[in-house]
């Protein structure tokens, strides 16, 4: 059996309280192993956003368990949580989030920035050597503002995978892109599966992605409805 | 980023404004109060030591020889040149209480200035001339000729030499009500910038005034300076302690000046305040729209491992450097104000009024209460960044 990297054990999300409760998310199990590439798909309001949000330890589960490379987070502090998702976790949101003030290059570094508590040669250098993969090295001083909306999330997926993390999550990272541009994203993820084995998990509505995933989730009124995996896929 | 950069250069000219108007009303109510110090308190001594008053004698019982004296009136003693006792003692233990800086023991007494047919009432003072120097500055009030008091040499006030039409290396005769007197050299004026003063002092050699005085060999006072203007009451009290003698400070001659000067002290302080207060609730008011306007960003940095100290830090950091950028601006602004006030506030004969009090040390602490505000006002937006919820800032940001 492969090493699993995220385990989600009857995971429940509630927001509000009392008469008002809203439940989100219903009796997940999930588990995700070393270089699975999966994608969440659902209609909208199913959840999706929350259940990344979860994994992502950015939103604490309401009841059930989660375990990131076999650690049990319930017990972790805020701060605990912030090392283990700078550390295991990588982000590549729909709307890209470059900090507008910076430049590529600043943009690539600044996970490694954060963890080093300060810039360094080296740093640039990988943060140079991650554009490179990305194609983007020619843009490295550039703003987000300068780039297409192609260019910005292949900088966002450079910046996801600078600290090579075991695991990266997607929220709808080809949202708001072309055919064309989606293209080159989806397969900029599915090569850094392959070469490195890293986990993805994508959290789409866009089916030509997620058809091409080895694993499809679906998310239907905070349930999971399916979990499939489609063999053969390469 | 255009917005923000708006934002804060808008927030530190704000700051910048604030600091500009504390500094300038500090250097010149500073200044003022320098200036009025060093005008009274200059001329005279920090404190001063004499005997005690001579009483009125208690009727004795022998004097009424068994019969009921009713007293409408106790008449007060004719105060006769009193003398200090074992004054050269006196003097040295005064001198080593603390916080005295200098001492200098004076025989002092009216007489009168005689030339030709006129004649003036002086004011004798005789001190070694060092040392009276170290009490009250003369000799940078020299207006002409030196101060020297050695042999039958006497430095007058320049309006008494006026009166008597005298100029330095004249004669002058001076007398008191019952000797002859003796012949003194003029070798100096001084202007010592209080016409009370300069139209009665007449300064010479201790050993001149007690003969002129007919003294013997006593002294009637001793001066003494502090190392601190506003604690010359406190000196005063434990001279007076430790004498028994009669012991007064300079607050004490000039108490109602000093309520003036502290009065306005506490109105300062009160503008002060307020500044301060706006200067706070300015910057305050800036990181809380910063926080809304940049919490996508937070939840970014949330995201990627900035920890939630690090976002407090963040803020702090910015009600700092604005702060510290505002103090900046404002120092300059209020130095350059000083300036432009000091040069238009002129004394008829063009010399500045009187001069702002620019200080090293004004400047400073312009600049540590800005920064202490801006860190201060910060706080709250800051904590309230730490605290946004990475997840709902990125949806809503």
């Amino acid at each position: 059996m492969a090493e699993s990297v995220l385990e989600l054990l009857g995971v429940e999300k509630a927001f509000g309280a009392g008469a008002l409760t809203n439940i989100v998310l219903r009796d997940i199990n999930l588990r995700v192993d070393k270089g699975e590439l999966t994608a969440i798909i659902g209609p909208s309001g199913s959840g999706k956003s929350t259940l990344l949000n979860i994994i992502g330890l950015l939103t604490s589960p309401t009841r059930g368990d989660v375990r990131l490379l076999g650690e049990q987070v319930a017990a972790l502090d805020d701060d605990s949580l912030t090392r283990l998702r700078s550390l295991r976790i990588g982000f590549i949101f729909q709307f890209h989030h470059l900090l507008g003030g910076l430049t590529a290059a600043q943009n690539v570094m600044l996970p490694l920035m954060i963890e080093r508590g300060r810039r360094s040669e080296d740093l640039l250098e990988r943060a140079m050597g991650a554009l490179t993969e990305v194609g983007m090295a020619h843009k490295a001083d550039a703003r987000p503002s300068q780039m297409s909306g192609g260019e910005q999330q292949r900088v966002a997926v450079a910046r996801a995978l600078v600290k090579n993390p075991p695991l990266v999550l997607a929220d709808e990272p080809t949202g708001n892109l072309d055919t064309e541009n989606s293209e080159k994203v989806f397969e900029l993820m599915r090569r850094y599966n392959r070469e490195r084995g890293t986990a993805f998990v994508i959290v789409t509505h866009d089916n030509r992605i997620a058809e091409r995933c080895r694993r499809v989730v679906e998310v239907v009124d905070g349930r999971i409805q399916e979990d499939r995996r489609l063999d053969a896929m390469s | 980023m255009w917005e923000q950069r708006t934002q804060n250069a808008l927030i530190v000219s704000g700051v910048g404004a604030g600091i500009g108007v504390l500094v300038f009303i500090s250097a010149l109510i500073g200044g003022l109060q320098a200036s009025l110090l060093e005008r009274t308190t200059g001329a005279q001594a920090h404190i001063v030591v004499t005997p005690l008053e001579l009483e009125g004698r208690p009727v004795l019982a022998d004097d009424l020889r068994g019969e009921i004296a009713y007293l409408r009136r106790i008449e007060r003693p004719v105060q006769r040149m009193n003398t200090l006792p074992e004054w050269r003692k006196l003097d040295r233990n005064i001198s080593e209480v603390a916080s005295v800086l200098a001492t200098v023991p004076i025989a002092g007494g009216p007489a009168l200035a005689v030339r030709g047919s006129t004649d003036r009432s002086v004011s004798v003072i005789g001190a070694d001339p060092d040392r009276f120097d170290r009490v009250i500055a003369v000799k940078k009030r020299m207006a002409e000729g030196t101060y020297s008091v050695n042999g039958s040499d006497v430095v007058l006030g320049v309006d008494l030499a006026h009166d008597l039409g005298v100029a330095v290396g004249d004669r002058v005769r001076l007398k008191t009500a019952r000797g002859d007197g003796q012949m003194f050299i003029v070798r100096g004026l001084v202007d010592m910038g209080n016409q009370g003063l300069n139209k009665t002092w007449a300064l010479m050699s201790l050993r001149n005034a007690q003969t002129l005085l007919e003294l013997g060999g006593a002294a009637t006072a001793v001066y003494a300076k502090v190392t601190d203007l506003y604690e010359a009451d406190v000196a005063a009290n434990r001279i007076a302690k430790l004498t028994g003698l009669t012991s007064k400070s300079w607050m004490e001659t000039n108490a109602q000046l000093l309520s003036a000067l502290k009065s306005q002290t506490a109105s300062t302080r009160m503008i002060r305040g307020f500044v301060l207060l706006t200067v706070a609730i300015s910057i305050a008011s800036v990181l809380v729209v910063s926080v809304i306007q940049r919490s996508k960003e937070i939840g970014i940095l949330r995201a990627m491992g900035f920890t939630r100290a690090g976002i407090l830090r963040v803020f702090l950091l910015q009600g700092a450097l604005i702060g510290t950028l505002g103090s900046a601006i404002g120092c300059g602004l209020g130095a350059l104000l000083s300036l432009l006030f000091q040069s238009a506030l002129r004394n008829a004969d063009g010399s500045p009024l009187f001069p702002f009090a620019l200080t090293p040390g004004l400047f400073a602490s312009a600049a540590g209460i800005a920064l202490g505000a801006g860190v201060v006002a910060a706080m709250l937006p800051a904590r309230r960044a730490s605290r946004l919820d990475p997840a709902e800032a990125m949806r809503h940001g």
